[in-house]
Formats: C-alpha cells, sequence, structure tokens
C-alpha cells in the first residue's frame, strides 16, 4: 500500500513528458494561434510571406524532419515580389505528427504539390524552389515526377543535397557518418540518455531526436552559429530514410525533361558533399552550374544567409518568370 | 553455492559472479567492470551477502562512460537479490535494484531515479558458469533541467522539473564466467528494448567483469 501511494504521489505530482508544451513546443493540431495549411489528411504548419501573386518561392527544409525555422531569413526575398511559402513538411516541425504507417511513398510529393496549389492565385503562375540539404533532394523528386509542373517550375536552388538515387546515397550517408568519433563525447551522451528516456511516445521521440541532433564532423557546421529549429519529426525522420534505404529510389529518371536552369550552392568546407559529389548530382540536369561559398559547410544557407541571399536572387533575375506579377 | 550465483543478479551495469568458490571466501567482494554498455563504461562495484533464512545478495555498482570523461554522466544501481527456486546445479533469483542515472549535455541534463526488476536462472558449474537473465527497467522520476542553448535554439518555454516515468526498457542478458580463488571473471552481453521493442542508439551490450574476494 506504500509503495502504491508514493506511486500514486508521483503520478499526480511530476510533470507528464508527452504534454504538448512541456518538453517540445505544441504542434498545429495543439496550438491553434500557428499558422497552418490544411490539406484532406493532414494540417501543415506554415506561412505566405510577400505578394500572394508573384512568383511562388516554396522553401524546402532539411532532414527528413527538420522544420523551416532556420530558413526564415529567406524570408527577405518578400520583399522583391516573390510569393514566399515556408512550411514544415508533413510529420516534420510544427506540422501535425503522423505515425510511421501514414508515410508512404506517395505522399510527399502530393503534399508538395498541393502546397504548391494551397498558394497559387493564378494559373501560370511561376514556381521556383530553394531546397536545403534534404529539401534539395525533395525538389528533385518532384520535377522528377512532375517536371516544370506544366511550364510553371521555372528553376531550382538547390543546396547540399546528399543524393538524388539509393546508389549515392549509401556512400555519401559513409562519408557522414564515417566522420564519427565513436569514442567522442557526441556518441557518448547519444547512447548514454537511452537508459533515461525512451520514444514511447511522439512527445518524447521529437524530444531525444532535438537534443541528440547535431552536425557531425564531416559537414563542418560553426558550433557558435548552430541552426535554430522548433521540432525535430523522430518517426518521419526514421520512417522515410528506411523507406529510402530499404526500398531504394532514382529520382534522375525524368529530369532531362527539366530545361530551366538549376543552381547547386554548396559549402566549400563540407567534406561529406565534396564539389565532386556535388557535380555528379547536377550532372542529372541537362542545364545546371555548381557555385561554391567559400569557407562555409553544410550549414550554408544559415552561416551565410547575407551570401545565400544574394546568390539567389541573382539566379532568381535571370530567369523568365513571366506569369507573375513582380 | 547459492549466494554466490545469486551475485550474478545484481544489477545491469556488472553483476556477473561465479558461484563455485564463494563458500570459501568472505561475504564480500570487490569488483571492477568495462565495456560497452549504454556507452563505453568503467566502473567499480562491491556486494556483501547476508544470510536470511536464504542468502540475500547486496551490491553498489557505479560506473561512468568513459569517452571524454566527464563525472556529470555516471550511473549507480543499488540490487538486491534473493534465490527463488534453486538445486545443486540450476537456480532461479528475483533481483531490485533501485538506480540512479545522470546525463549531462549542452542541451539538458537528466537525472533519473529508477528501480530494475529481473530474474536470473542458469547453470553453474564447479568453475564456470553460463546464466540467462530477463528484467526490466523502469525510470520512475526525471529531473530534467534544460540548459540555455535548447531554449534559444530548440524551445524556449521547455519546462523543467520532474517528469513521471520517462522510460521503459526490457533486459535480455547472457552471463558467462569462471572463478579461480579469489578471482573472478565474467562477461556479460545483450540487449536492451524499450516497450516498443526498439533498440537504442546501441544495440547491444557487452561488458567484463574482474572480481577480488576479499
Amino acid at each position: 500500500m506504500r509503495t502504491l501511494a508514493v506511486l500514486s504521489v508521483l503520478s499526480i505530482a511530476c510533470l507528464d513528458p508527452d504534454d504538448p508544451g512541456n518538453l517540445v513546443p505544441p504542434t498545429v493540431t495543439e496550438d491553434a494561434s500557428l499558422p497552418r495549411i490544411e490539406l484532406p489528411d493532414t494540417v501543415l504548419h506554415g506561412e505566405q510571406m510577400g505578394d500572394p501573386d508573384g512568383p511562388i518561392v516554396v522553401m524546402l527544409h532539411g532532414g527528413p524532419g527538420g522544420d523551416y525555422r532556420y530558413l526564415l531569413p529567406m524570408g527577405a526575398l518578400a520583399d522583391d515580389g516573390y510569393s514566399v511559402v515556408f512550411w514544415d513538411h508533413r510529420g516534420a516541425g510544427l506540422s501535425q505528427r503522423h505515425d510511421a504507417a501514414d508515410f508512404t511513398w506517395d505522399v510527399p510529393v502530393e503534399d508538395l504539390r498541393r502546397v504548391i496549389e494551397h498558394f497559387t492565385t493564378h494559373e501560370d503562375q511561376p514556381v521556383l524552389f530553394v531546397g536545403h540539404s534534404w529539401g534539395a533532394m525533395y525538389a528533385t523528386w518532384f520535377i522528377n515526377e512532375h517536371g516544370d509542373y506544366g511550364g510553371r517550375v521555372r528553376g531550382a536552388v538547390l543546396s547540399e543535397p546528399g543524393a538524388f538515387t539509393r546508389d549515392q546515397l549509401e556512400p555519401y550517408l559513409e562519408r557522414l557518418f564515417g566522420s564519427m568519433d565513436f569514442f567522442g563525447e557526441q556518441v557518448n551522451d547519444t547512447a548514454w540518455k537511452d537508459q533515461i528516456m525512451t520514444p514511447a511516445d511522439h512527445a518524447r521521440a521529437d524530444y531525444l531526436f532535438a537534443i541528440t541532433a547535431t552536425s557531425l564532423p564531416a559537414e563542418h557546421v560553426d558550433p557558435n552559429d548552430p541552426e535554430p529549429m522548433w521540432r525535430g519529426g523522430a518517426v518521419v525522420n526514421d520512417t522515410q530514410l528506411s523507406m529510402a534505404m530499404e526500398d531504394g529510389f532514382d529520382w534522375t529518371t525524368n529530369l532531362h525533361t527539366f530545361t530551366p536552369e538549376v543552381l547547386f550552392l554548396r559549402g566549400e568546407l563540407n567534406e561529406a558533399m565534396p564539389l565532386w559529389h556535388q557535380e555528379e548530382l547536377a550532372s542529372a540536369y541537362p542545364n545546371a552550374r555548381v557555385h561554391t561559398v567559400e569557407g562555409v559547410g553544410h550549414a550554408v544557407i544559415w552561416e551565410r544567409r547575407a551570401e545565400f541571399l544574394a546568390e539567389t536572387r541573382a539566379y532568381f533575375n535571370t530567369l523568365d518568370l513571366s506569369g507573375g506579377t513582380r | 553455492m547459492i549466494g554466490a550465483l545469486l551475485l550474478s543478479l545484481a544489477a545491469h551495469a556488472a553483476d556477473v559472479v561465479p558461484w563455485s568458490s564463494l563458500q570459501d571466501n568472505g561475504p564480500d567482494a570487490v569488483y571492477a567492470v568495462t565495456g560497452l554498455d549504454d556507452a563505453f563504461v568503467a566502473g567499480v562495484g562491491y556486494r556483501h551477502v547476508v544470510d536470511v533464512s536464504r542468502p540475500l545478495v547486496l551490491s553498489a555498482t557505479a560506473d561512468v562512460p568513459w569517452a571524454d570523461f566527464d563525472l556529470a554522466d555516471h550511473r549507480v544501481i543499488f540490487a538486491a537479490s534473493m534465490p527463488i527456486v534453486s538445486s545443486d546445479r540450476w537456480m532461479l533469483a528475483g533481483r531490485v535494484a533501485p538506480s540512479w542515472r545522470r546525463v549531462s549535455t549542452h542541451m539538458n541534463t537528466m537525472g533519473a531515479a529508477g528501480v530494475g526488476l529481473g530474474l536470473t536462472g542458469g547453470f553453474n558449474g564447479e568453475t564456470l558458469f553460463v546464466h540467462g537473465a530477463l528484467g526490466s527497467d523502469v525510470t520512475l522520476g526525471t529531473r530534467i533541467v534544460h540548459a540555455d542553448t535548447y531554449r534559444e535554439l530548440v524551445y524556449a518555454d521547455a519546462v523543467d522539473g520532474w517528469y513521471r516515468t520517462t522510460g521503459v526498457r526490457w533486459t535480455g542478458e547472457l552471463h558467462v564466467g569462471a572463478a579461480f580463488d579469489k578471482v573472478e571473471v565474467g562477461l556479460r552481453t545483450g540487449q536492451a528494448r524499450s516497450l516498443q521493442l526498439e533498440t537504442g542508439t546501441i544495440p547491444l551490450f557487452a561488458a567484463l567483469h574482474v572480481g577480488w574476494r576479499l
């Protein structure tokens, strides 16, 4: 009885790790004040900045499972007359959580298509992608599926994509994780917490993801200027990586049909994505060029946001954006 | 004999102990452990056998990860074990093991009070022994304090305080070892899985145990 009493007191007095807002921020389904995009089968955290009739710039964050918080400096493109769309992918960031079974191969591209349509104000409104890391892979996946989407996709800034095919993904991950020090504090801390917290619930899984998500040495991220985030989507991260590794993928089969120039913007220092690697990925597009930002690694879009923004603006100015109201 | 066997039940961190010569020695022993067990760890322990109608084995084990050695990360496990059924060569015993675990990173500090419950059974030869162990490991309360880094980079309004039941794990282990006079050597290996049967960052554990009977 005494044990039961102690456990009851503990249960009442202690916080619940799974309650929204305790360890990780509430999502759109838990906080009605968050900006949102309502789709038939999910609610995404997202917002639009700038002229809604201007060329749509779809920002695509990294991950899978990251969020758009670190991309917000690119909102400055709204001052140029673009309709800049930020959104957290399905199950990621502050978007609605989903269980692993909800993620299938046809979902992500269709989500992106729906987001484009959600913010489309007129039929021939141009669309541009700015994707970082996983987001650059995501943009390529869409282009491979939909080409230029009826002439609407006029260009893409692809920053630091890891792979466009399963065969490219494995050696990339080897370079990335091969740089880890398995005897170092990073691995040690990640493993040691396993005995204290287990991912029994979405909130706990996301919390564990957030406190252990970190860059790897090969990426050469500046430890004094880390990227901010809202919530790591642990389930979507694990599920989509597993799907990619187990099922395989090839998002290059139709890229030859995409004729607009594609800009690859890479950080010079990233050893997991050296120049030859980005040139190899760029070669899947018929018209692509690789620009290297010196003295920075994988987080080029955050650590060199002014330079990244300037390169993006200059690139956009070379594109045919007729149909937009800029 | 039974008491010595029970020593193998002590705790999650280091409890591989032979039975064969325990009766010829005193009730106390000290031991050292090292291996891969939720990190690369090293630790020390002490055990004492009390005769209360049947042997009651008490132990305390403290270990720390040795990568970038830092006492802020540590684990202390107290254990009490007692036989349930036994014969000359075979035995099944139960274990209760209160614990304290702590991890401190640039994001947060988590200190967890928990308890492990388990059963260990197996064969005990003259010198060698082989045991299997099944158990659960539950964190009853975890004190979480968030660092400024977490508040700045992730979530400013994260709540500090005591959280209930942040983790539950099942453990399955295999112990093999031998004793030579006062010296005991053993290997403990196995797997810990979450309530949903998922493995952790390091899917297996394996630790070497070397003890000296006082």
